[in-house]
């Protein structure tokens, strides 16, 4: 065997007896061809079976030895093989050859016979014709091979395509240029329920929710006709009955020409993130209402407090349209005293991005007139930290300002009439002690002079400080003086309305004339009386009181020494607060008292 | 009364005619009774705003007392008066200095209730009846 050669070049030489084996042998090789001497026909066919071009067999061989192994791997090969065999033959008489070759025949399959002696060409040219023969076989077995590899590509590569639809979490299915489906991947089975039969060409037309069919078979059908992309968001009842959101999309295969081969489509479960959307709307929606009820006014604003979009609410409340509140138009509207501060606030709310509050008066369109306002917003910020916009809201904060600056003004008319309330209790007090004989006699004047002060200011505070009836005030005075088994007093008049300072000035009054009654007049014996009539007449320059106090039944008057301070309060002090006039008159048989004073109290003074 | 400070009171402001603008009786009084103590004239008083510029205007005067709220009205007309007449003045009040107009705000303000010493010490430092 010649190294060189591959064993599929190889032939074999089966000749046991004689000389014939090296004589081929010698005859092969010298014609340039390889050979190999076997043993026996077991050593014969392990070398076929490891390869070999063709073999030559003495028939003597074939006729001591067993031929079943040989036999059983010429039957057994494969399609493409025919291993060609050449048998030599003993000359011999012809119907002797001729019975044993027809006995081989069938057995060896495509076998050569050669009558010994040959002619050394003949042998060459027999196995030349058994070598090509053999090549020829080995080149179909390649091209075999060949086809089946690519087969088994495509196979591999239809099995891959397949795992891929198959292993997707959507549903996969193809269809044919005329619509209908060919194709569906078993996610499409899960979800239906459905078997592929019942389904494919057009039998999904069961699934889709009834209001969605028909838009479901016209994007289809307008699909199939423009060649364009089909996509639709539709509800497709599930294998537990339920219709789910699911978005279908497909596109057209076309081949060189252009025309479409198929369509591949997906269909995709969107239902949680449809559900989300539509709750996200209702919510937005909610949102939006609740704003358009609430009497405040929502505004946003971009990132530096421009209005970047019409301001519906800032537009109600202060009557500028878009084009004046665009921007930072909006400033127009504050009070112009007001727009540095806002500007302030502003700046700061940006620079910190946190919560922006101002209060200010902001023009009112409905009531021509500033209100004030309470504006906050909040900042909306994107993720990386910036503001993305102002969410704010304006409050009329009007009511609440005003009154603040109501209350602020009673703090401060409080604060004045304590201290004015002080200052008469001063004076009382000095005065009182200057007339004073002894420090028992100042304490009881003063204290009786205070007390005289606080009647007068509990009937104003029953009157919110809004004045007194005159006969109220009288009274007041009096009732410590009443006696319960005799009545001393008249009181003769109309309803007087007195001003705060008139019921004061006049309380004080009737103290000192009933303190100077009960000491030294009228109300000093019991039979003494004290009348006190009053009665209001219009005149030239507005309406007048006119009060008149007469005491009688007391001892006689003697006109004082000197004038006290009961004297000078009502002669000087009663006249001067009230611009009137007032008369005195300590006449023998009783004291009267004659008052003359505008009703300028009555006019708001 | 008695007691006043001896060398203030000693001529110093005895005799000054002081014009008096202050509505409530009591007080008013008071005030009389406080300038008589120390010499003075009391000019007044007066209850209304009115009466105070017309006194304001006429009378010879080295001084004056105004309430600030007279009835519900601001006593500024008189004061005005007598800043014309370079006048000297203090004002009374319930209110405080925060209470009055910008150009008053260097007034001397008495507030009610007030010490007798104080309405003394402003008349003095005021050179009232020396300017």
């Amino acid at each position: 065997m010649t190294e060189a050669a591959p064993a599929s070049e190889c032939i074999l030489v089966l000749a046991p007896s004689g000389r014939d084996a090296p004589l081929a042998r010698a005859i092969l090789e010298n014609a340039g061809m390889t050979a190999a001497v076997c043993r026996d026909l077991a050593v014969l066919c392990e070398e076929i079976d490891a390869g070999a071009g063709a073999a030559i067999i003495a028939d003597e061989a074939l006729a001591s030895g067993d031929l079943r192994p040989l036999n059983a791997w010429l039957d057994t090969q494969p399609p493409w093989s025919d291993f060609p065999l050449v048998v030599l033959t003993r000359r011999g008489p012809i119907p002797e050859i001729g019975a044993r070759a027809s006995r081989l025949r069938p057995a060896l399959g495509n076998v050569t016979y050669l009558e010994r002696p040959f002619h050394p060409d003949t042998l060459v040219g027999a196995l030349q014709a058994a070598l090509r023969g053999r090549r020829r076989q080995y080149q179909a077995r390649a091209h075999l091979q060949e086809r089946e590899r690519a087969a088994e590509a495509l196979r591999a590569s239809e099995e891959r395509y397949r795992f891929m639809a198959e292993s997707i979490p959507q549903i996969v299915w193809t269809a044919k240029p005329d619509g209908s489906f060919d194709y569906f991947n078993h996610r499409w089975v899960e979800y239906t329920g459905l078997s592929m039969e019942e389904t494919l060409d057009w039998g999904w037309k069961g699934c889709p929710h009834p209001d969605d069919l028909q838009p479901t078979i016209d994007a289809w059908t307008a699909a199939l006709r423009t060649g364009r992309e089909y996509k639709i968001e539709h509800r497709l009842r599930r294998r537990d009955g339920q219709y789910r959101w699911l978005l279908t999309r497909a596109v057209p295969l076309r081949d060189a020409l252009g025309n479409i081969v198929k369509w591949f489509g997906t269909t995709t479960d969107i239902h949680d993130r449809k559900t989300v959307e539509e709750r996200i709307r209702q919510s937005e929606q909610r949102y939006r209402t609740l704003v358009a009820a609430t009497t405040a006014g929502v505004w946003t604003t971009g990132p530096e407090g421009s209005f970047d979009e019409p301001q519906q609410a800032w537009g109600a409340f202060t009557g500028q349209p878009w084009e004046e509140q665009r921007g930072f138009g909006w400033i127009e509207a504050l009070h112009p005293d007001d727009r540095q501060q806002v500007r302030t606030s502003w700046e700061r709310a940006r620079a910190e991005r946190s919560i922006y509050e101002s209060e200010g008066r902001l023009w009112h369109a409905p009531s021509g007139s500033y209100r004030s306002v309470l504006a906050r917003a909040a900042p909306l910020l994107n993720p990386d930290g910036t503001v993305r916009e102002w969410i704010g809201m304006i409050t009329d904060v009007t009511e609440r300002v005003e009154a603040e600056a109501r209350r602020q003004l009673l703090l401060h008319e409080l604060n004045h009439r304590v201290k004015n309330t002080l200052a008469t209790v001063q004076a009382i007090a000095v005065q009182t002690l200057r007339s004073a004989a002894s420090p028992e006699a100042f304490r009881e004047a003063f204290e009786a002079r205070l007390l005289a002060l606080s009647e007068t200011h509990n009937l104003l505070t029953q009157g919110s400080w809004q004045g007194a009836d005159l006969r109220e005030v009288v009274l007041a005075e009096l009732a410590p003086h009443f006696d319960h088994y005799e009545p001393r007093f008249t009181l003769h008049g109309g309803h007087v309305h007195l001003g705060p300072k008139a019921a004061v000035a006049l309380g004080m009054a009737f103290h000192e004339l009933v303190t100077n009654a009960a000491k030294y007049g009228a109300l000093s014996v019991p039979s003494g009386r004290v009348a006190v009539i009053w009665g209001v007449r219009a005149t030239a320059d507005g309406r007048w009181l006119r009060l008149d106090w007469l005491e009688t039944g007391g001892p006689t008057v003697a006109m004082p020494r000197r004038k006290g301070f009961g004297s000078r309060l009502i002669e000087q002090g009663l006249a001067h607060e009230l611009a009137g006039e007032v008369r005195l008159d300590f006449a023998p048989a009783g004291v009267r008292c004659t008052m003359e004073l505008p009703l300028a109290w009555e006019a708001g003074a | 009364m008695t007691g006043q400070a001896g060398a203030i009171a000693n001529g110093s402001l005895a005799g000054l005619r002081i014009l008096v603008v202050e509505d409530e009786m009591l007080v008013a009084m008071y005030l009389e009774d406080l300038l008589a103590d120390l010499g003075c004239e009391v000019v007044g008083p007066v209850s209304q705003v009115a009466e105070g510029v017309a006194l304001a205007e006429e009378q010879a005067i080295h001084g004056a007392i105004l309430d600030v709220n007279i009835s519900g009205v601001k006593v500024y007309p008189v004061a005005d008066v007598l800043a014309a007449r370079n006048i000297p003045f203090i004002f009374l009040t319930g209110y405080g200095a925060a209470g009055l107009r910008a150009v008053d705000r260097d007034r001397p303000v008495l507030q009610k209730p007030f010490r007798r010493q104080d309405l003394e010490r402003l008349m003095v430092v005021g050179q009232w009846g020396r300017r």
